[in-house]
């Protein structure tokens, strides 16, 4: 087997290991290169070279002193295996002096935090880099090129494939696990473990594995304790729940009326083409149908060059709604480069004037550049001009980029795979865009300093997030974290009761480190710059952090490397040419319009991931089976995904399998639900949706008839308006984070109709009518 | 520490892969790098801990002057393999230089790239040494 995958997802967080098996197939020894991608949060802190038998174990070194030992290695004729970080996701493997016939099997060791929305977490496995843009202004001080640093060769047939295999532990909480990257097989779904690997033995590596759980509940507030020798370290997961009361922290009037603008980003380049594009075009719709008659919007959209739909947004009106739609119809990804600096510069100097409005900016892109600090610095410069979200599309899209520009942007991040449902990303995505973050927020740890990672968290209300903290100077534990913030001008405080972690919990040390490298790498907190000399003091102060955070905690970053050095006897020692390779990568699937994610996938053969000559490669390349896969021959949901990959596990609890798929068509009807509203904020029920859940059309319609209102509607509009909203209200509570965003214009135009018409039926208000109708006659999903 | 070592039969200078990073401030790192891209030869001798001649530093001297004047790597090598004519071609196309007649057998040459402000003090240092030739200020010291 070429890759391996070994992982253990333990709640939010996964222990992971990479194997990579190399093989030297030539007549002389020979020095490897391989570029592979690993999520971009994860806390690397293992390496490994096994050979023979003998394991040699890495050390992290200065990233320079770390190659000079790897090249002195490699002038004795010693073995050298190096990993260096080139991007926070893009990682370089160097195997050196491997003799003719040898063999070894390199180990790479991370902890990562994984994704999570509402109930669901997501474990992502990238395995591709796709080509990416570097603008003609980039250069490195180092003499070498950026595109040389994070590109690997491509080539079509490369004679090495991935197989993984992965327990859930705890999984009995679990309701769902879906895959819409692989067919999967599961095993033991009510077990602890579950266990997870490909249908196939092994897979080709041309597109990101995405695991999707979703838990019975909505992730809990809690708060661990890790204490080794030295140190103690705590970890918040902070989960701030809607409160509906009327002294909730919910949307004030003033909050209400709080002009917004949403200035749409759409990446057209060459690297858009087909698939994501598609996909792109399809979620922009989605959010552009769900604005509100207060949000101003614009669209621009770029490659080497951007124009845009207005050049001031304009006023959400069915006219500028149609504007739009037809600017869409026109959009191809035929713009060229990615050259995202110029049209963010474009949006930023136009928002200027501007400043009573919140501007939202919404970035729909691959991801695919080289230049992201450049970007993330402009972005972080105008935090305050406009919140950046960042909607990540593809099979092998940058998730460095797209969560460094949310980061950057005091913003938020969604990923949609090819074939995923658009509507709950996006949905999701605008429950962020239409509330504003936590405010003021103030973390009480303990008595004493702690050091707090991230420092400057962004929460939102329905949103988990896991924050760290290292006591410093024997500070005085509580028993309690205490939060506070402000949500709309309301203060709020959250007391979270601290518990010891256990035994498999995924280290915390590891976990605060990455992150503080990376507040540090993003320089977060770096103040305002007075001057350069004082700047550059700033920077080595900085770079100095993370080599010693790096050390302490044996993680690497973009300062350090990991370097393991094999001594070998005289005679095993290297001593002929030593022959440079490069190891090639499949080309992302789906990139520039090659190929798509719905039509090329298939098995590839148990083959080492290297056989270093060119023309062996070349003649040892496996003809890969285009035949799809069972769940990827149609356009098929998440959901049927998950049941044929239930099928193939043989699973024996067919309960489970049974309640997923009432909860995912519940899911499809809220997103059909969803769907009926008009730019105005009304909610139109129509002969299908009504039948499916379960009322009558004709009844309906006679009913309206009845409504008794001062104003000049629509009665059958205003009948089913009321009786939507009382079905999400009762129906899809659980739901409130995907839905809530998209319908406070609804809500807005119902309480418009109740204040000034006062309708009633039957001579009660139509709101109680309604809320007595939903409550006797509809239940979706099993009433869920 | 610099080791330099001197070959006695060819007479000429060994340097070491550290020496090459001493006197050209670029890594081992970047160094290897153009080893494998084919912008520099291999050492000499077997291996990789071979020695390094002056060709090899003066390849890595040009390399660092070409890139420092705006070339990219693919342009460099392309230069560096046409050699010395199409270097000084590649140059005269990047860089415009502008000629200022003195004296017979003396000029001034001026780059073109320089600042307005920059062009207008060596404008003025023209002029002045123009005033100096033509007073006899310095053949008659």
């Amino acid at each position: 087997m070429g890759v391996s995958v070994e992982g253990d997802i333990l709640g939010r967080g996964a222990r992971v290991k990479i194997s990579q098996r190399f093989k030297n197939q030539e007549k002389n020894a020979v020095e490897a290169v391989y570029k592979f991608p690993i999520p971009e949060g994860a806390a690397v802190s293992g390496f490994s070279a096994d050979i023979d038998g003998k394991k040699i174990t890495g050390h992290i070194e200065d990233r320079e002193k770390a190659f000079e030992m790897y090249d002195d290695a490699l002038e004795r004729g010693d073995g050298g295996y190096l990993l260096d970080e080139e991007r926070p996701n893009i990682f370089t493997l160097s195997v050196g002096n491997l003799n003719p016939n040898a063999e070894v099997m390199i180990e790479i060791d991370y902890v990562t935090l994984l994704d999570m929305t509402g109930k669901s977490v997501r474990f992502f496995l990238p395995t591709t880099i796709s080509p990416r843009y570097i603008p003609g202004s980039m250069s490195k001080d180092d003499g070498i090129p950026t595109t040389d640093t994070i590109h690997p060769p491509y080539s079509e047939n490369v004679p090495y494939g991935l197989s993984i295999s992965l327990n859930i532990h705890k999984g009995g909480l679990m309701k769902s696990i879906d895959s819409p990257s692989h067919p999967i097989k599961i095993r033991d779904l009510k077990g602890d473990p579950v266990k997870i690997s490909f249908s196939a033995q092994s897979v080709r590596m041309d597109r990101d594995f995405i695991l999707n759980m979703e838990y019975e509940v909505h992730s809990a507030t809690r708060a661990y304790q890790w204490r080794n020798e030295q140190e103690t370290f705590l970890q918040l997961d902070f989960f701030p729940e809607h409160d509906p009361s009327p002294t909730g922290a919910s949307q004030t009037q003033e909050e209400k009326k709080a002009e917004k603008e949403i200035i749409f980003l759409l990446d057209c380049s060459g690297s858009m083409r087909g698939d994501s594009l598609r996909q792109a075009k399809k979620a922009l719709e989605i959010c552009l149908r769900g604005l509100d008659s207060k949000i101003a919007f614009t669209i621009y959209r770029f490659g080497s060059e951007y124009d845009c739909l207005f050049k001031k947004p304009e006023k959400y009106s069915e006219n500028s709604l149609e504007k739009g739609l037809e600017y869409l119809r026109n959009t191809d990804a035929n713009l060229g480069g990615t050259e995202i600096l110029n049209p963010l510069k474009g949006i930023y100097d136009a928002c200027h004037g501007r400043d009573n409005i919140e501007k939202n900016i919404v970035l729909l892109t691959d991801g695919e550049v080289g230049n992201e600090e450049e970007i993330f610095e402009i972005v972080r410069k105008n935090q305050k001009t406009a919140r950046m979200f960042s909607i990540g599309i593809g099979a092998g899209c940058n998730e460095y980029l797209i969560k460094g520009l949310a980061r950057s942007g005091r913003g938020a991040s969604e990923f949609i795979y090819p074939g995923e449902r658009i509507e709950p990303k996006v949905l999701s995505l605008f429950g962020k865009i239409t509330q504003k973050s936590l405010d003021s927020i103030s973390i009480q740890w303990g008595k004493g300093t702690f050091e707090q990672s991230p420092v400057n968290p962004v929460i939102f209300l329905e949103n988990p997030v896991t924050l760290f903290a290292r006591c410093k100077d024997n500070a005085f534990l509580t028993d309690k974290v205490i939060v506070n913030g402000s949500i709309n001008g309301r203060k709020k405080e959250w007391e979270i009761n601290i518990t010891e972690s256990d035994a498999i919990h995924i280290p915390v040390p590891a976990l605060w480190a990455r992150e503080r490298i990376r507040d540090l790498e993003e320089n977060r907190d770096i103040p305002e710059k007075r001057g350069s000399r004082q700047k550059e003091r700033k920077i080595d102060t900085i770079r100095e952090s993370i080599l010693e955070l790096s050390r302490k905690y044996n993680i690497l970053s973009q300062a350090t490397s990991l370097v393991a050095i094999e001594e070998r006897e005289e005679k095993d020692k290297a001593t002929g040419e030593l022959v440079f390779r490069k190891i090639p990568v499949p080309i992302t699937i789906g990139w520039g319009g090659q190929g798509s994610v719905s039509g090329h996938d298939g098995p590839v053969g148990n083959r080492v991931m290297m056989s270093c000559s060119p023309s062996s490669i070349a003649e040892s390349g496996i003809k890969y089976q285009l035949a799809m896969p069972r769940s990827l021959q149609t356009k098929k949901t998440a959901s049927r995904i998950y049941n044929s990959a239930v099928q193939e596990s043989r699973c024996e609890d067919r309960f489970l399998n049974f309640d997923q798929a009432r909860e995912d068509t519940k899911k499809e009807k809220l997103f059909d639900i969803l769907s009926l509203q008009q730019a105005d904020g009304g909610m139109m029920l129509n002969k299908e949706i009504t039948r499916e859940i379960g009322m009558d059309f004709d009844d309906l319609m006679d009913t309206a008839q009845d409504i008794k209102v001062n104003v000049e509607v629509d009665k059958f509009l205003l009948l089913s308006t009321a009786i939507i909203l009382q079905i999400l209200e009762m129906q899809f509570s659980s739901e409130f984070g995907t839905w809530s965003g998209i319908v406070q214009k609804s809500k807005d135009w119902m309480a418009g109709m109740l204040r000034d018409g006062n309708p009633r039926l039957n001579g009660i208000d139509l709101k109680d009518w309604a809320e007595d109708f939903v409550l006797k006659n509809v239940l979706i999903g099993g009433g869920k | 520490m610099t080791r330099r070592c001197h070959n006695k039969i060819m007479n000429e200078k060994q340097y070491t892969i550290m020496d090459l990073c001493e006197l050209t401030g670029y890594t081992r790192r970047t160094i290897r790098y153009y080893i494998h891209e084919g912008l520099l030869d291999p050492p000499a001798g077997r291996g990789r801990g071979g020695f390094y001649y002056d060709s090899h530093l003066n390849r890595l001297l040009d390399i660092k002057s070409l890139k420092d004047k705006g070339l990219e790597l693919t342009a460099i090598l392309d230069v560096l393999k046409k050699g010395p004519e199409s270097r000084c071609l590649n140059l005269n196309i990047r860089e415009l230089w502008i000629k200022y007649p003195i004296e017979p057998g003396l000029e001034i040459h001026v780059s073109r790239d320089l600042e307005e402000k920059e062009r207008k003090k060596i404008a003025e240092i023209i002029r002045v040494a123009k005033s100096i030739i033509e007073s006899g200020g310095i053949g008659n010291e």
